[in-house]
């Protein structure tokens, strides 16, 4: 539905909490994810006459802002090289036997109720609490891939990274977050 | 003992295998990864464990509580509607 004759400050009531919503999905930073969606209110006005009425109004700003989360996630991560990210072993490290590259620690049984376990707060503080401790990007990926569910190849436009890379951070997110799991959560939950 | 059998015969080892788990959830295995994989979790039940906690945690994740839709604080409103009038 699109509101041709509301003016750009009414705007801010319409859409603001969904594009902010959507920003916060990939800039948990509160304050960066605010000043993308400013930006985008602002690039929408100067850039009104492209706006040519086949999608929403909501959809056109939406994918302005995708855009840029795109340019500031990409400029964020300049600084650290892909293969620099991804060739670091130690970040699984601990996790294989040195010599043999087998399990160091067993896999403990988890006793769970999955309908149980996904109404408990607590269990996701202790998620969040998980993934907080990864790499950012890691974290990310993995949040994007498991909770918002992407496709690699939008989270790969989105991180400026290839599908490859992508693998190895979601498989290091697993190894990482399935490991924390089960120390601060499986293992006392009993 | 089973990893010593492990060392012994032509199996990939368990970082090997945990990685092509992970792999499996993002794009189908080729012939040999299947083989290589199938062959190692036969042997090794913490991989096999390993496996049903990395489908788990994918199952849970679908259930990531949504936050629903996140408001744009009021200060903020106000700011941006300032800037969109100059």
């Amino acid at each position: 539905m699109s509101h041709p004759n509301t003016s750009a400050e009414n705007w801010v009531d319409l859409y603001g909490d969904a594009l902010y919503s959507y920003a916060l999905k990939f800039i948990p930073q509160i304050d960066a994810a605010q000043n993308l969606v400013q930006e985008t209110f602002l690039a929408a006005l100067k850039n009104q006459a492209s706006f040519t009425g086949q999608s929403s109004q909501k959809t056109w700003m939406i994918g302005i802002l995708k855009n840029k989360i795109n340019d500031h996630l990409r400029a964020k991560y300049k600084e650290v090289p892909a293969s620099q990210l991804i060739n670091d072993d130690a970040a699984i490290e601990g996790f294989f036997d040195h010599q043999s590259g087998h399990l160091a620690k067993e896999p403990q049984e988890w006793q769970l109720n999955p309908s149980i376990l996904i109404e408990n707060k607590e269990f996701w503080n202790t998620y969040d609490d998980c993934l907080s401790k990864l790499p950012e990007k890691t974290g990310q990926a993995f949040n994007l891939r498991e909770i918002e569910q992407m496709s690699s190849s939008e989270i790969c436009k989105v991180l400026g990274i290839t599908p490859t890379n992508l693998w190895v951070l979601l498989h290091r997110a697993r190894l990482h977050l399935r490991q924390c799991l089960e120390t601060n959560w499986f293992s006392h939950d009993q | 003992m089973i990893n010593k059998l492990i060392d012994l015969l032509p199996i990939i080892n368990c970082q090997e295998a945990t990685r092509l788990t992970s792999l499996s959830m993002e794009r189908r295995l080729s012939i040999k990864e299947t083989i290589d994989l199938r062959l190692h979790l036969m042997l090794c039940s913490l991989c096999v464990q390993f496996q049903r906690q990395i489908h788990l945690l994918h199952t849970l994740m679908k259930n990531y509580p949504k936050i629903g839709e996140k408001q744009l604080p009021a200060e903020t409103k106000i700011k941006i509607k300032k800037s969109l009038q100059s």
